[in-house]
Order: structure tokens, then sequence, then C-alpha cells
């Protein structure tokens, strides 16, 4: 019998581990960084929440009724409650800028069935109250360092611009209601009917080729000496978008992190959401994306104040899943800072006071609670849990204490007397 | 998973089944994939490389197809259209290849005048098929009152025993169809076998997805003219 919800998982402590060793090293990234963490109700407002959410993420949310009849949902993202909280909370606009970050969970309902989870822990950051390109460019700063640090080595970000898109798109001499269909349809990545509709809707050969061209656009800042001589002559929107690209790339060279940076022009992303640079990060070990972002300037004005804003969302379960496949998460050595303590039934008393003192020295420390188990039992069982210390106390004297090292196999005589 | 840059080699996954060996036939025709020796009838190999080495093809269900590519395990599919509406995979399309060309239609026994007066009039239809999402999303488009039955095949079955009053199926001649006593009352949408990738393959690989792209795309349309 399944005793657990579909797409909701028990995590054992290996993984628990793991993910935790993930978070750890995002979160000491944040922080060195300036963004403090922020927390957001599990549970929200449906008639609420929605302002801010678009069809795709609406469908796929969980969706409950409380004690009194009103509709509630666990919240799909983390980006649209702290929206909220920006547009509800805050200072008024002008009042300088926020920058938050969250390491948390999010519900989504599976959207086919490659993917079978519902429950996903993400970690982000948002930077709240600034419409420039350095603030764009921080944020994928931070992004990039999070993932280094977690231990990521093959990966790339792709930057590209949702403005870019959309004044290609605001360009083409068609009806509003065809450019939401080629919309639809560049969303759905379906370039078979793209093409068909690009003749069928009579485009010229320069307006179809600029479409149908567009994933062409990916690699260094070349492609944008390329791209900006392309447009600077008929699209003034495109060429300013195509300015921004180039400014945020620049300042990741400053950071001297443009080796994982590309320009991809032809980046799709939920184009009615993003208003300016859009990016995700890739490893070639995934068909999906592992972290993705942009900038948000409408968000926030849903929930009754104008705060521009670009964040960033990494998928944890993702990252673990990639660094166990580059073998980066720590590999099961014994770990030195770990320790087991045996001891004769009657100097419990001095096990107590030993263990006590070597947690005190930011040790994990280990108690024998099977009295009197055979010490191969006790050695096997510390292996399991990455012990790299046995310590076997047989007399009162702590200036002689056994001490095994597991790693080594060798036997030492340690003094734990008063001179330490 | 293997790693996928852009030296190691292409992956292709194909679909098994009816559209095989048409599918076999295009990339070689196409001389852009070298030597493929492969014999359907006595091999039961379900990863094989071109004599060159320059490709990896893999033989899946046909629709488990895109599951390989979404992942990123195959970096290019070939899916029959009607398994793309039905799943809603993360994957682009990118070429129709015109292969195994039918449609997926709504058919009854009855007389196509009385089953659109019960449509009209909203009466509750049972409805068997392989495709429970195009039905619902077809009912819903055409304000049908409809209960739908999911099948695995033999769909024709369901209305001569009286388990559905119409199917929504797939069509390639009509003669199944035909010898069942149904008639196809409404043409829902054309199927063909279209080539597809995963957003990362799209990326990393783009230059060698477009290759592919080119050089079927070539055939595809001689084989259309003719």
């Amino acid at each position: 019998m399944m005793n657990i919800i579909r797409g909701f998982q028990d995590i054992l402590p290996e993984n628990m581990e793991k993910r935790r060793f993930c978070e750890n090293r995002l979160r000491a990234v944040f922080k060195k960084w300036g963004y403090q963490e922020i927390d957001t109700p599990t549970l929200e407002y449906y008639d609420f929440l929605i302002q801010g959410i678009g069809p795709e993420l609406r469908e796929r949310m969980f969706k409950l009724l409380n004690a009194d009849g009103e509709i509630i949902v666990l919240r799909p993202d983390m980006t649209t409650p702290i929206a909220r909280i920006a547009a509800t909370k805050l200072g008024k606009t002008g009042d300088g800028f926020h920058k938050f970050y969250y390491l948390n969970h999010v519900f989504r309902k599976v959207a086919n069935n490659t993917e079978d989870q519902q429950e996903f822990h993400q970690a982000g950051i948002e930077l709240l109250g600034l419409n420039n390109r350095l603030a764009d460019a921080e944020v994928i700063a931070v992004a990039i360092q999070a993932l280094v640090n977690a231990g990521l080595k093959n990966f790339y970000i792709d930057i590209g611009s949702a403005r870019f898109f959309n004044s290609l798109m605001d360009q083409l001499p068609i009806i509003a209601e065809r450019k939401k269909t080629l919309r639809k349809t560049i969303m759905n990545k379906d370039f078979v009917l793209l093409e068909k509709l690009l003749f069928r809707y009579d485009l010229s050969r320069q307006d179809r080729e600029t479409i149908l061209r567009l994933p062409h656009w990916r690699g260094d800042e070349s492609v944008i000496v390329e791209a900006e001589q392309t447009f600077q002559q008929n699209n003034l929107t495109a060429s300013l978008a195509l300015k921004e690209v180039k400014e945020v790339y620049q300042y990741l060279r400053m950071y001297g992190l443009n080796r994982y940076a590309i320009i991809d022009l032809g980046i799709i992303r939920n184009f009615d959401y993003y208003t300016g640079i859009v990016f995700e990060g890739y490893t070639g070990y995934m068909g999906s994306a592992i972290c993705g972002g942009g900038r948000y300037d409408h968000l926030c004005q849903k929930f009754g104040k104008d705060i521009p804003s670009t964040g960033v969302a990494i998928g944890i379960e993702k990252l673990v899943r990639v660094l166990a496949q580059e073998n980066q998460v720590s590999k099961g050595t014994l770990n030195r800072r770990k320790y087991f303590i045996r001891y004769r039934k009657d100097l419990i008393q001095v096990a107590f006071i030993l263990s006590e003192q070597l947690r005190n020295l930011n040790n994990i420390v280990e108690m024998e609670l099977e009295i009197e188990r055979p010490k191969d039992q006790a050695i096997q069982y510390s292996i399991d849990k990455k012990i790299r210390y046995l310590i076997d106390i047989q007399s009162e004297n702590l200036d002689q204490v056994t001490r095994y090292d597991l790693e080594t196999n060798k036997e030492e005589k340690v003094s734990y007397g008063e001179k330490n | 998973m293997v790693k996928k840059t852009e030296d190691s080699i292409m992956t292709i996954a194909l679909p098994s089944g009816r559209l095989f060996q048409s599918t076999i036939d295009l990339l070689k025709k196409s001389g852009y994939f070298g030597l493929i020796d492969y014999n359907e009838k006595t091999d039961r190999r379900l990863v094989f490389y071109n004599q060159e080495e320059t490709f990896q093809f893999m033989i899946t269900k046909p629709k488990d197809n895109p599951t390989y590519v979404e992942c990123g395990v195959a970096d290019i599919g070939i899916a029959g259209k009607d398994i793309l509406l039905e799943e809603k995979k993360d994957v682009y399309e990118l070429l129709d290849l015109g292969l195994g060309a039918c449609h997926i239609v709504l058919a009854a026994s009855r007389a196509r005048e009385d089953v659109m007066r019960d449509i009209e009039q909203r009466l509750p239809l049972k409805i068997a098929t392989k495709y429970p999402n195009i039905s619902r999303n077809y009912c819903i488009k055409k304000g049908i009152n409809g209960e739908i039955i999911t099948l695995y095949g033999s769909v024709e079955l369901a209305p001569q025993v009286g388990l559905a009053d119409i199917i929504v199926d797939l069509v390639s001649t009509g003669k199944t169809l035909q010898q069942n006593h149904l008639r196809v009352i409404d043409e829902i949408t054309p199927i063909s076998a279209r080539l597809i990738t995963n957003r990362i393959s799209y990326k990393t690989r783009h230059r060698q997805v477009n290759q592919v792209v080119q050089a079927l795309k070539k055939i595809v349309v001689q084989t259309n003219d003719t």
C-alpha cells in the first residue's frame, strides 16, 4: 500500500545530509553578499496570491478549503509571496532596496509523468527596489558563486532578455490576437507550428528569419555585436535591450565570472512575467535548468506597489542529484571530528565527562548506549556512521586513553587529562 | 547518465513499432547518419551505433520516446504528434517528418446527425479512447458532455459492445473503423511524426541539432513533393 502521498518524499539521514550540505553552502554565499533570510506562510489565500501568479503555475497549485470555506493554496513559489510582502509590509518606493534570501519548500502538482515530484526545495534570492544592470548582474553573480560554493563545476548561466523578445513581437505587423498565438507557440517550443504560422500570417522573409534564427544568437559578446548590427536600424527597444545584456555581461567579466556566462538571445522563459534580463543555469547532466530567474518589474504592482525587482531560484533536489553525478558530495571518508566512546560499565561517569569535554571542542561525540556491546560491533557501527575515532575507556585515568583511528586502523594512547 | 558535451556523440531515440522502419529508411536516405546496420527482424539490440560511431541510437516504445528526450538521455527523438499532444512533455518540436500521417478523429456507430443532436442537447456521451487528455480538451472546446473511459487499445470494440457511445482514436486508412461499423463524425487533428529535442541539447549542441534538422528537412520536402 502507498503510505505517503505521490510526489512527496521521506528523506533519510544520508540524503538529508547531502541536502543540508548543499543548502548550507548556498546559504553561506547569500549571507556573505548581505542577503537576509525571509520566510512566508506555507498556506496563502488563493484569491490574493493568484493576482501575481501566471496561468501555468495557477493550474499546478494545491488548493484546499479552510474551516471558513475560503480557498487556500500551498505556495507554488517563494517569489510571489515575497513580492506580496514587499508591496504590503515594507516602506514606500524610493526607500532604498531590500535583499532577501530564502531556503524553503514549495508545492506544485506534477506537470507530466517524467517528474514525479510535488514538493520541491528551493534556495534563492530576491533583490527588490532597484532597476539597474548592476542589480541584475549581482543576482547572477551570487547565483554563480553559490553554485560554485556548493561544489558544482561544469555549469553555465545563459543570459537573455525578455525585453528583447517582447520588442521583436511588438514590432511584427500583425494583429494582437496573432501575436498572442505566436507567443504561445514559442512558449510551447513547437517550431513546426511556428514556421507554418509565420507563413500563414504573411510575414516578410526578414521577420520570419529573425524569429526562427533566435536560437542562433548564443555565445560570447560577439553575439551582441552581431545582433546590434541587425537591430540598431529598425528596432530601438531591441537595441536598448541588447545594451542591457551587454552591460550585465561586462559586469560579470569584472567580477571574473564571465567564464560561467553565455549570452543566449533565444532563451525561452515566461515572457509574460519577466520584463528585462532573464537567465537560467544548466549542466551537461540534466535535460532541464538547475536554476533560473530574472527581472520581474510588474509583479509587486499586482499587490499594490510598484517595486522593480530581480531574483533567482535554485532547485535543491536537482543540485543534489547533479552533484552526486559529478561526485562532489563527500564520498564517505570518515569524519575526523566524529568520536565514539566505549567504556567499562563502572566507568560510565568518566565517559560522560570525556564526551562533554570533546563536544566542547566542537566534535560530534556518540556515547555507547548498548552497554557491553562487543568491540567489533561498536567499530562497525562507527564506520557506518562515518565516525573516525573510537575511544575505549578502561581506567579512570584520562592521561592514557586508548584511541583507535578507524581510517588508518592504528591504536594510540592519548591524554585527555587535566593539563588539556 | 552520461555527460553530454559538444564533443561527445549525438544520441538519437527511435520509436519501435509502426514508425521504426520508415524512420530508419529516412535516416539512411538523408545520408547524414553514415552506415546504419540494423535489421528489425533479427536484431534485438536496444542500443546501437552507426558504423562510424558518430551517432548512438536507442529504441524506445513510441510513447516513451519524449520521456528519454525530455530527461536529456537522448539529444533527439522521433515522436508522434498524438503522444506530444497527450503527454505535454517539455520538448522542442523541430521538424514535421511527415511519417505515419493520420488523424485523430471522433467516430461513432450511429449516424452523424444523431450524434450531433446528442452533442447539441448536451446529453452525456461515453467516450472510449487511448487519449484521455486530448479527448477532454476536445470536449471542453466543443461543449460535449463527455465521460471519458481510458483504454489501452482496440478502442473500436467499445461502442460495439456498449462500453461507450463514441470513440476518439487514431485513424489512417479507415479500414478498421469500417469493419467495426464505425464512421468518422469529426476530424480532431492531423497527426504525423515529429523530430524533437530537449532544451539543453537544443542550446549546447545547437549546431549539431540544426545540421540534423537541415539534413532531414531536405528529404522530407522531397518526399512530400513526390
